[in-house]
């Protein structure tokens, strides 16, 4: 098998997983409409658990890259004015850091409701209200732009995989595929997490209780109490 | 049609907007409805999606960007220090017994903390909730001292090092390139975000003397708006001189460090920012430091920087890799390293009381929430402005802007008013990320200097906040003032500060070397 079919079926198969996992995306409407459903209920609560935890210990590990590249490009700078020393390597893991914290990062702040809105009407909202415009906002806006960018990086990705693609320079780091992945990783991520709100928007609007959140993350719908009934 | 989509969708989205999802993904989400009714009329062809991840890619590993996380983490780090109320307090103190002292306090204040996020909400917040009271409980008016807050909260964006600055600055950047390339500008010049921060300090340096004189002549006019406080009996000034200085150095030297070298073109924006981060860093383990061992480690390792970069300035050649080695060369070299040594391990001991008072695990946290925030937005207006040039918005924008009435003054007031409206229901970011780039090409294709138009668009936003009804920093305002503060007073207060505005605007329209005078100095 040469390299280029591996990475074919290893694609195909991220595919293959995609699509088996893609029938939760509906979940939410299912949950508003068949919300009787005990099963429903406790499923969809070890789903939001899961998801919740996964992008809020995610970031939290990324969090940490920040002073990293502080330090990182501080000690470039004296090493470069002083001493006349410079890496391209030290150079270029700024930029890794850099990308990564974005990509990495993003779903943990839209679980902390850290993207902002446009808060002229927005604050005076009911809960429901707001619930409404999150579960919306995850079918109309989220997802599919999310769609687009995982689907259009599918070619992007295959063919900086299949060369292995670095640096421009000679002595950088040869992980440009492994930087460009992150692109389709954080669509992913960010479909999970709109996901578990859309869910937390559905119970809401059902009137019913929803888990409660990692710690340092303000809750959703904090006009309504319900996160300490359930 | 494609024109009707195209124009729709910048309604569509403004109206989107008003709903409070996501912003980011507010916008790239309409542009995608309004691709796929083109792609059904005709008008847009789906491949031009394509490209998305190619476009994404560039904008998180550009190298001017990464400024922006580093701005970030410095102003996150120096408001965990609480300098600004320190400083707020000692100044208070200090100018008590002149006219207005602290509502000037609070001017000056404002334009030192302009190193800070850049994010109205966060700053006009964190200063309501630091001076207002103080303000209240000294009896100035309630209108004079919501209007200072709220105008100094606002000067954040245009007093560099801010990042809304780097934002504009990287954009504009683009769109010159952008006007030279498809708008026939004949000339080859560059311009960066050091240039538009050297453009920027002029008129925010008048900015707040214009502020800080309209306060002292209300205090002179109407005493009891700003009712001055003597100094306590018996306590000689030069205490209250003292606290202020040593409240006032940290900062002001932090900011020279960083403007300085980035103006002097000594460091890139990013270069220049890591260095105020971790200036930043020091400060704050300093400040916070449970243990007087523990504000010794920053303080050695400041002293390390400081001789390092001492010992450089002696002009002394010190680069590793050279062939003429003299001995005072060697020499210098050793106590350099030495130095550096001392800075090294000074700054990772000063990193341990702000790991261990979970500091740094909270700026860390805050400020990439802050940075994803802006660079998922950066993304969904990419996505936006893609749609919008599929669907031949830019020529329609480039049309409108050519044949609007006035020539090439009446195309600027066209955009000056368009984004001003813009400027009451989205941040600074979002309108330069979706706005910048689809007008500023055509304008500066007129012979505009890019540097004058970004100092002119931040100058116009930066008054939009302030402006009532729906300014920005007057929300965030509201949010944490006292309701002895009503609504009425706070706008009331506010009108004389965005006439100072206008002022400024004028000013720099009229006398565009206000702007561009300095960035051309430093670049000789």
């Amino acid at each position: 098998m040469t390299l280029g079919s591996v990475i074919d079926n290893l694609g195909a198969a991220f595919q293959a997983v995609g699509y088996v996992f893609s029938p939760l995306l509906l979940l939410p409407l299912f949950y508003l409409f068949f919300s009787r459903i005990k099963l429903l209920k406790s499923f969809s609560d070890a789903l939001i658990i899961t998801i919740d935890t996964l992008s809020y210990t995610i970031g939290e590990l990324t969090k940490w890259m920040l002073p990293i590249l502080v330090l990182t490009i501080a000690f470039s700078v004296f090493a470069l004015s002083i001493f006349g020393q410079s890496w391209t390597k030290l150079f270029e893991s700024a930029e890794y850091l850099h990308a990564t914290v974005i990509m990495l990062g993003a779903a943990a702040t839209l679980l902390a409701g850290q993207h902002v809105r446009v808060d002229v009407f927005h604050t005076h909202m009911t809960a429901k209200a707001s619930a409404m415009v999150d579960f919306i906002g995850f079918y109309a806006l989220l997802l599919p732009v999310c769609l687009i960018i995982l689907w259009n990086s599918q070619g992007f990705i295959s063919f900086a995989w299949r060369i292995f693609e670095g640096s421009a320079e000679a002595d950088g780091i040869r992980g440009e595929y492994l930087l460009k992945t992150l692109i389709p990783i954080f669509a992913v991520m960010m479909i999970m997490q709109g996901l578990a709100i859309a869910l937390r928007a559905a119970m809401c609007l059902n009137g019913h209780s929803r888990p409660s959140r990692p710690p340092h993350t303000p809750k959703f719908f904090a006009k309504e109490d319900l996160e300490h009934n359930g | 049609m494609a024109d009707i989509l195209a124009l729709s969708m910048f309604a569509f989205a403004c109206l989107g907007l008003m709903g409070g999802y996501n912003v980011a993904f507010t916008l790239s989400g309409i542009s995608l409805i309004f691709a796929a009714l083109g792609v059904v009329t005709g008008t847009f062809e789906p491949d031009f999606l394509l490209s998305l991840p190619g476009r994404i890619y560039p904008l998180i590993t550009r190298e001017i960007l990464i400024a922006v996380p580093l701005f970030v983490f410095m102003g996150v780090m120096l408001e965990k220090s609480r300098i600004a109320e320190d400083l707020l307090e000692s100044m208070g103190d200090l100018f008590g017994p002149l006219k207005g002292g602290l509502g000037i306090s609070v001017v000056f204040v404002g334009a030192l903390l302009a190193a800070s996020t850049g994010i109205v909400g966060a700053t006009v917040v964190t200063m309501g909730l630091l001076s207002l009271p103080t303000m209240l409980n000294r009896n100035y008016a309630p209108s004079l001292a919501a209007g200072s807050i709220a105008a100094s909260g606002t000067l954040g964006q245009i007093i560099p090092p801010s990042i809304v600055l780097v934002i504009l600055g990287d954009q504009m950047s683009n769109a010159y390139q952008e006007a030279q390339r498809s708008f026939g500008l004949e000339t080859t010049g560059v311009v960066s975000v050091g240039d538009l921060f050297a453009g920027a300090l002029i008129p925010g340096l008048i900015l707040v003397a214009l502020y800080a004189i309209y306060i002292s002549i209300t205090a002179y006019l109407k005493p009891d708006m700003a009712p001055s406080q003597e100094w306590p009996e018996g306590v000689s000034p030069w205490k209250f001189i003292r606290k202020t200085l040593i409240a006032m150095l940290p900062p002001i030297f932090l900011i020279i460090a960083v403007l300085g070298s980035i103006l002097s073109g000594y460091a890139t924006p990013t270069r220049g920012a890591a260095l105020g981060a971790l200036g930043a860093i020091l400060l704050a383990s300093y400040r916070t430091s449970p243990t007087p061992l523990g504000k010794k480690m920053p303080l050695i390792a400041a002293a390390g920087f400081v001789l390092l970069v001492g010992i450089d300035l002696t002009g002394v050649d010190m680069r590793f890799n050279q062939n003429d080695w003299t001995g005072k060369e060697r020499i210098s070299v050793a106590i350099a390293l030495g130095f550096a040594g001392f800075a090294f391990i000074g700054t990772a001991l000063s990193l341990i009381p702000l790991i261990k008072s979970k500091n740094l695990s909270d700026v860390s946290r805050t400020t990439m929430h802050i940075t994803c925030m802006v660079f998922v937005i950066l993304i969904g207006a990419t996505i936006f402005s893609l749609v919008f040039r599929g669907l031949g918005g830019d020529e329609l924008v480039g049309y409108l802007l050519k044949n609007a009435p006035g020539g090439k003054w009446g195309a600027l007031s066209l955009v000056m008013l368009v984004m001003f409206i813009l400027g009451f229901f989205l941040d600074f970011i979002e309108i330069t990320f979706v706005v910048v780039p689809l007008v500023a090409p055509p304008l500066l294709a007129t012979g505009m200097d890019p540097i004058w138009l970004g100092v002119l668009m931040a100058l116009n936003l930066q008054t939009s906040f302030l402006t009532p009804p729906f300014g920005f920093a007057l929300f965030y305002l509201r949010g944490v003032a006292p309701p002895e503060v009503t609504t009425t007073a706070l706008y009331r207060g506010v009108l004389p500060f965005i006439l100072i505005q206008f002022v400024v605007i004028l000013m720099v329209v009229l006398i565009p070397e206000i702007a561009t005078k300095l960035p051309t100095v430093m670049l000789n």
